[in-house]
């Protein structure tokens, strides 16, 4: 392989991984703090990008308010979501919230086709999809701000979990509810903040990758399975592990049609995620991993 | 408190629950349900079209897929979205055995049965090395790598068009080619299906399947083996999905990637979880509901995947334990209601 093609197929499959360590991280806020496994992370991002079609293209607002606000449409209702259908299964165990996030998904999904139908949509890329020539090399302005933005969106968020009071009683609440509440952290407000903040950060991430291909009603499961799956390489709820999960995703992915039949791409990466699962079970960084209590 | 403190009373609720299940009659138990095959039977005439029964044939097929979802789900506790793509397997399977190797129908139906419960043994044995949540990413990757064969071999399986001409079922000579015909075929086999289904919660295997779904570390407490018994549910449940995905082919005689996507994996999902996690019963009458319901809202199409989404987490929310929970909850009130009354 020639040394252009190989740093081409890196950079293209690292801006892919950005975006999948977007998803991941994600859906690592929900699931660090709640215990919930949301399987509708990839379905958030999806309605992310349709709420930004609406306000880019339907009602011509700029691109720095179409973002926030999109993201802040989703994350409140990621907090609705949880008030009303999830909060009540806490009791049942991790089994029932995640059945009802898989419901949640499919109604996401139907939803989007219903409101904006099934035709595929296109959003329009703010930073160029023109490729420029850096060092010899093509490089398109959206994928390298894809990796930029999710690179350092996972470093404030890594700080913010590890060095500011809130981030610290979320990591409380996620290790012993019923302690972090005596301690006087309000478990119920830090719950709907990750909701919030995963909701949100999940819609960034469907809005980041949108221009680079269609806006499908379904786009939220080609979003959300490589989110998973970088999540569980890293290890649930790990900052660093999610990043180096999806980065490792999106490489495997663009370097996998080199190896086999294109059609196949995707084969190659549920290949190595069982491969890396089986000698790994619990990611690369199970740092947030409680041992299994008898 | 120790742990172990905790978690005594739980084991002895188990152990009580393992010792009532043990009143199984055999003999009159097989009685009933020859008189349950005879009662459906009897029931064809009724039909007033050819699309009642075809509609009463879905609901049998799919019956003994949920039945499959039940145990995977509803005794082991395991959440898979592969079911759909066993069924594919099953389904493809019997088809080509008939089509390619001309395999009699028993043969190929035994073969799907066989098949389906080998793959999903298979996936079971993957899962059992990762924690829970991590299962159900091996299970998605099933679904899609099956997505992706029936697509892109269209040699084999017809591709995305799909596969015509699939034959119908015949068993030594007698086919069943109209849906009457299959209505009789299908009525005794789904009538095992629920016997065996039942037969298998109340013995040691069902029993320990539910115990290790309730309370792992309980079920382990008392010896239980927890992995030997979920690569189990796997393979019964995967037998029940094979067999369902081959009488679908033989039924409908048409294979498409898009007669088994994820949406008809949820809807089994679904109709375990409205049938009450577990209960066999309250599954089979689930299906009936729901796939009546959804041939009379047809004409809404795609919005129908909405429903069932918000239904699930609806149904989770206001009866965890479906509908056979909610009987004996509304009964002592509505005994109250009308007490009141007079």
């Amino acid at each position: 392989m020639e040394p252009a093609a190989f740093f081409q197929s890196l950079l293209s499959g690292a801006s892919a991984g950005g975006i999948y360590a977007l998803v991941a991280i994600g859906f690592g806020v929900m699931y660090r703090t709640t215990r919930v496994f949301n399987f509708a992370q990839g379905d958030f991002g999806a309605l992310g990008a349709y709420v930004a079609f609406t306000l880019a293209v339907t009602w011509h607002l700029p691109f720095w308010a179409v973002v926030p606000l999109a993201c802040i449409v989703v994350g409140v209702l990621a907090v609705v979501v949880e008030r009303i259908a999830l909060r009540p299964l806490y009791r049942h165990g991790e089994a029932y919230t995640f059945i009802a996030t898989i419901g949640l998904a499919f109604a996401i999904q139907s939803a989007i086709q219903q409101i904006w139908g099934p035709r595929p949509r296109v959003l329009p890329s703010v930073f160029g999809d023109t490729a420029v020539q850096v060092f010899g090399l093509r490089v398109v302005p959206q994928l390298a701000a894809m990796l930029v933005i999710s690179l350092a969106l996972a470093g404030a968020l890594y700080l913010f979990f590890t060095r500011t009071k809130i981030g610290t009683a979320m990591r409380a609440a996620a290790h012993n509810r019923r302690v972090a509440g005596l301690l006087g952290i309000p478990v119920d407000r830090i719950f709907s903040l990750a909701f919030f903040l995963g909701g949100a950060v999940g819609a960034l991430a469907g809005i980041l990758i949108a221009p680079i291909g269609l806006l499908t009603p379904s786009m939220g499961a080609s979003l959300g399975v490589p989110g998973f799956i970088a999540a569980l390489l890293g290890g649930l709820g790990s900052m660093p592990g999610a990043v180096i999960g999806g980065l490792l995703i999106g490489i495997v992915q663009s370097f996998a049609v080199f190896v086999v039949d294109p059609r196949y791409r995707d084969l190659v990466v549920y290949a190595a995620f069982i491969l890396v699962m089986l000698v790994r079970p619990s990611g690369f960084f199970s740092e947030e991993f409680r041992a299994r209590r008898i | 408190m120790p742990a172990n403190l905790r978690i005594a009373p739980k084991v002895r609720r188990l152990a009580d629950a393992y010792d009532s299940s043990f009143r199984v009659q055999g003999l009159a138990s097989i009685a009933r349900y020859t008189l349950l095959i005879v009662v459906l039977w009897s029931l064809l005439p009724l039909f007033p079209a050819q699309y009642q029964t075809r509609l009463a044939n879905l609901v049998l097929v799919q019956a003994i897929a949920a039945l499959g979802v039940n145990i995977i789900l509803g005794y082991a506790g395991l959440i898979s979205i592969a079911h759909a793509a066993t069924m594919a397997i099953g389904a493809y399977a019997s088809a080509l055995l008939m089509m390619r190797l001309e395999w009699p129908f028993a043969a190929a139906f035994v073969g799907a049965c066989v098949l389906g419960a080998l793959v999903s043994a298979v996936v079971g044995i993957l899962g059992t090395r990762i924690q829970t949540n991590y299962f159900l990413l091996v299970t998605l990757a099933l679904a899609g790598s099956v997505r992706l064969i029936i697509v892109n071999e269209s040699g084999l399986t017809g591709g995305p068009t799909g596969l015509f001409g699939v034959p119908p079922a015949e068993l030594f000579g007698w086919v069943a080619e109209s849906d009457s015909a299959f209505y009789m075929l299908v009525v005794p086999i789904a009538a095992l299906a629920l016997y065996l289904a039942q037969r298998l919660r109340v013995s040691r295997t069902g029993r320990a399947m539910i115990a290790l779904r309730l309370n792992e570390p309980a079920a382990l407490m008392s010896g239980i083996d927890v992995k030997r018994y979920r690569i189990a549910a796997m393979a019964l449940g995967g037998a029940y999905l094979g067999a369902s995905g081959s009488l679908f082919a033989h039924l409908v005689r048409f294979l498409g990637p898009e007669s088994f996507s994820l949406s008809l994996a949820l809807l089994l999902t679904l109709m375990v979880v409205v049938g009450g996690i577990g209960s066999n019963a309250g599954t089979v009458l689930s299906v009936a509901v729901l796939v009546v319901v959804t041939a009379q809202i047809q004409d809404v199409g795609n919005a129908w995947v909405f429903y069932y989404g918000v239904l699930i987490m609806a149904m989770l929310v206001v009866a965890p334990r479906g509908l056979a929970s909610i009987v004996p909850l509304v009964r002592p009130r509505l005994a109250a209601l009308v007490g009141r009354r007079r």
